[in-house]
C-alpha cells in the first residue's frame, strides 16, 4: 500500500475540501470527559489525534438504532433511498474490524440487507492508528492489532510535523489522487517514527493485556462442561441493561415493529437485545432462554463459537465499549481467566 | 464528494410483506382458525412443504406462521393458526376478504428428495400436525413416490382435534394407516386414550426403511425420541421440526438463533442426527 506525508495544515485543507461536498465527521474530545466524540467538521478546524477510537461505534451510522425499512400498502413498492453515510475521520482497527462482523451478517449473498449495504458501500472511512490505548482495551488479547491493515480507505499515523498517511482503497487512491497538492513522500524517518509509535501501543496493550493471557483458546474454554461458578460468579453483577450489547459494534440483534402513519404502516426496525428475557420467548409461551445466565452465556458462545464456527473469526473486535459501559464491571477477559482456573482447578 | 455512487444490487424490500387476500376462514377447533389466503399479485406461494411466512398485520407487527396446505393444492395456501398473542388475536377477528401481509416463504421446508421411496411415519402433536399436514397431503398427492405411509395424531383432548374432515379421508385412504389418541377423552370419544407413544408401541416399524417425522411439543419430542430410539430407528432417520422466535425470517435479526443455527434459515426442519447435541434444541 502507498503512503504519503501529509502536514498538519494541509491535512486540514483537506478535510475543509471534504466538508465542502458533504457532511464530514471527525473525532473531537468530549469537553470535561475522556470521551472521544464525533462531530461535524466546520472550514478551518484542525483535526484532533486522539490516538483512540470515538466512544460511539460505526454500526450506528450503517445500522441505526431505530430506522423505518418500509411502509405498506405501499404508495410505491421501493423503500426510500438511505442516505448515504458521511466522511468518517478517526475510527482505530477495532471499529474496522467490527465491519467485518456486520458485513458478514447483513451482505450475506442469500439475503443482502438493502439499507446496511447501500450505505456500506458508500462509507468512507479514514482511520487513525490507536497509541493511546486504554485499560479496557483488548485487541491484542484476540490476536488484532491496534492500527489497521486493510478495510480502510485512508489511515493517518502521526509523526513529528504532521501524518503519515496510508491508501487503503481505490477510493482512497482517487481522492488523494484529486489533492496530491496536499501530499508529499514519506520519508524513511517519518515511516521510522509511525513503526516505533506503533510498536510502543502494541506493547503497552500487550501490558495491559498480560494478566488476562489465555492458555487455550476461546472456543475450547467456552466448550468446558464444569465451569458452572466461573459463569455464576462472572453474571453475578449483571443486571441485563444491554449496555454491552448496544455498546458493542459487532451485536446487530433487531426487532421489526409496525406503527401506524396515517393510513398506512410503517414498518420500524429497532436495535433489540439477547440478555432481555422476553428474547425469544414464543407466544405459546415457550423460551429457549429463559435464565439470565443462559442468555449471559448466549452472548459468548455467539461471539466466540457460533460466529466463528459460521464465518470464520470471532465476533468481538477487542475494543472494550462492554466493558467501559458495564454498569456491573464485567470484563469479559476475566469471564475466560475464570474459565480457564476452573480446568486449572478440576486439573489439581 | 469522494463517496462512489454504485448502485445496490440489493433488496430494498426485503423486510417488507405482499399483500394477500383471505378467501376463506374456518373455526376449526376453539382456539384456532383455518386461513385461506390468495396472494394479491396471483402469484403461487411456491412453498415447500414445512416452510412458514411472515404473517403482516397492519398496526400489529409479524409473526412467523407455518404453511399449512401442501403446494400441490395450487392457487391459495393455508394457514392455520391458534389464537396466542396480540396478532394472532387480532388475525382471529378478519373477516373473508380481509387484506393481511406475507412475506416469504422461509426456511428450509422438509426435503421431499430425500424421502422418496421411503416408508415414512408421520408423527404429530396437537398444532404440530399443521406442519406435518404440508408434508401429509404432498406425500398423499404423489402416492407413487413413496413407500408405507403411517400417520400417528395425538391431542390433549377431544376438542382440539384440528381438520377432521381430512382425518376421516386418511383413514378411509387405504394406502394410509391413520392412528389417533388423546390424552384425556370426554363423554363422547370412544377412540384411543394415552400419550402420543402409546400409539407408537402398537406399531410394527421398519426402522432400516422408515424414516419418522416427528412435529409437536417439547415434551412430546423428549418421549417420542426415546419410544423411536427404542424400536431401533437411527438419529438419522428422524426428521423434526422445531418452534422458534423467527423475526425477521432472514437469518438476521438473532431472535430463533439455536447454537451455531439460524432456525428460519437452516430450519425449521431439522435431521435429528444434526442437533441432538444442541443444548437448546429441545
Amino acid at each position: 500500500m502507498t503512503t504519503h506525508f501529509i502536514t498538519d495544515a494541509n491535512l486540514t485543507a483537506l478535510l475543509d475540501s471534504l466538508a465542502k461536498e458533504g457532511l464530514v465527521l471527525t473525532c473531537r474530545t468530549a469537553p470535561d470527559s475522556e470521551h472521544v466524540l464525533y462531530a461535524p467538521h466546520e472550514q478551518g478546524d484542525a483535526f484532533e489525534y486522539t490516538g483512540f477510537r470515538p466512544a460511539p461505534a460505526l454500526k450506528g451510522l450503517l445500522f441505526p438504532p431505530q430506522e423505518k425499512v418500509g411502509e405498506y400498502p405501499a404508495a410505491s413498492a421501493e423503500a426510500p433511498e438511505p442516505a448515504a453515510p458521511p466522511v468518517v475521520v478517526g475510527p482505530a482497527n477495532c471499529d474496522l474490524r467490527a465491519l467485518a462482523s456486520l458485513d458478514a451478517v447483513f451482505m450475506a449473498d442469500d439475503f443482502r440487507d438493502g439499507f446496511y449495504t447501500g450505505r456500506r458501500e458508500k462509507l468512507f472511512v479514514i482511520t487513525q492508528d490507536c497509541t493511546n490505548p486504554r485499560l479496557t482495551c483488548a485487541c491484542t488479547w484476540l490476536g488484532l492489532k491496534p492500527y489497521p491493515e486493510e478495510g480502510f480507505d485512508l489511515n493517518l499515523s502521526q509523526v513529528s510535523g504532521g501524518y503519515v498517511i496510508e491508501v487503503g482503497s481505490e477510493k482512497g487512491r482517487e481522492l488523494l489522487g484529486s489533492h496530491s497538492s496536499l501530499v508529499g513522500d514519506a520519508t524513511e524517518e517519518a515511516l521510522g517514527e509511525r513503526d516505533n509509535r506503533r510498536a510502543e501501543a502494541q506493547k503497552a496493550l500487550e501490558q495491559i493485556n498480560e494478566e488476562y493471557a489465555l492458555g487455550m483458546t476461546r472456543r475450547e474454554l467456552l466448550a468446558l462442561g464444569d465451569a458452572a461458578e466461573a459463569w455464576a460468579s462472572n453474571v453475578s453483577t449483571c443486571v441485563e441493561c444491554a449496555a454491552c450489547l448496544f455498546a458493542c459494534p459487532t451485536c446487530h440483534c433487531f426487532l421489526l415493529y409496525d406503527q401506524k402513519a396515517g393510513d398506512k404502516n410503517e414498518r420500524v426496525r429497532v436495535w433489540d437485545a439477547c440478555s432481555y428475557g422476553g428474547y425469544s420467548r414464543m407466544a405459546g409461551g415457550g423460551n429457549p432462554r429463559p435464565l439470565l445466565m443462559d442468555r449471559f452465556r448466549h452472548r459468548f458462545m455467539h461471539k466466540f463459537d457460533y460466529f466463528p464456527e459460521n464465518n470464520g473469526f470471532e465476533m468481538c473486535s477487542g475494543c472494550g465499549r462492554c466493558i467501559e459501559g458495564c454498569a456491573g464491571k464485567i470484563d469479559m477477559r476475566k469471564l475466560f481467566k475464570a474459565l480457564e482456573s476452573s480446568v486449572n482447578a478440576s486439573d489439581s | 464528494m469522494p463517496v462512489e455512487k454504485t448502485a445496490c444490487s440489493c433488496s430494498e424490500k426485503l423486510y417488507l410483506p405482499r399483500p394477500a387476500t383471505i378467501v376463506k376462514v374456518r373455526q376449526v377447533t376453539p382456539t384456532e382458525k383455518l386461513f385461506e389466503l390468495r396472494l394479491d399479485d396471483g402469484s403461487d406461494l411456491g412453498h415447500q412443504p414445512g416452510q412458514f411466512v411472515e404473517v403482516s398485520l397492519f398496526g400489529y407487527g409479524e409473526a412467523p406462521i407455518s404453511v399449512s396446505s401442501s403446494p400441490t393444492r395450487k392457487g391459495t395456501f393455508e394457514l392455520c393458526v391458534r389464537a396466542a398473542g396480540s396478532l394472532t388475536n387480532a388475525m382471529h377477528k378478519l373477516p373473508e376478504g380481509a387484506t393481511i401481509g406475507i412475506r416469504g416463504p422461509y426456511g428450509n421446508g422438509f426435503d421431499t428428495e430425500q424421502l422418496k421411496g421411503k416408508d415414512i411415519l408421520f408423527i404429530g402433536g396437537g398444532i404440530g400436525l399443521v406442519p406435518l399436514r404440508s408434508l401429509i397431503n404432498y406425500v398423499l398427492d404423489n402416492r407413487g413416490d413413496y413407500g408405507k405411509t403411517t400417520i400417528l395424531y395425538g391431542t390433549k383432548s377431544p376438542a382440539e382435534i384440528l381438520f377432521t374432515d381430512e382425518l376421516k379421508a386418511w383413514e378411509e385412504d387405504p394406502t394410509v394407516d391413520f392412528r389417533m389418541t388423546v390424552d384425556r377423552g370426554d363423554e363422547n370419544w370412544t377412540g384411543h386414550i394415552g400419550v402420543i407413544t402409546t400409539l407408537l408401541e402398537d406399531l410394527e416399524t421398519g426402522p432400516a426403511t422408515t424414516y419418522a417425522v416427528v412435529v409437536g411439543p417439547p415434551i412430546m419430542y423428549k418421549f417420542v425420541l426415546l419410544s423411536l430410539r427404542s424400536q431401533d430407528f437411527r438419529d438419522d432417520h428422524v426428521i423434526v421440526s422445531l418452534e422458534r422466535r423467527m423475526k425477521c425470517g432472514v437469518g438476521k435479526c438473532g431472535h430463533c438463533q439455536m447454537n451455531s443455527i439460524y432456525v428460519c434459515q437452516d430450519g425449521p426442519v431439522f435431521n435429528y442426527a444434526r442437533i441432538k447435541d444442541f443444548p437448546e434444541a429441545f
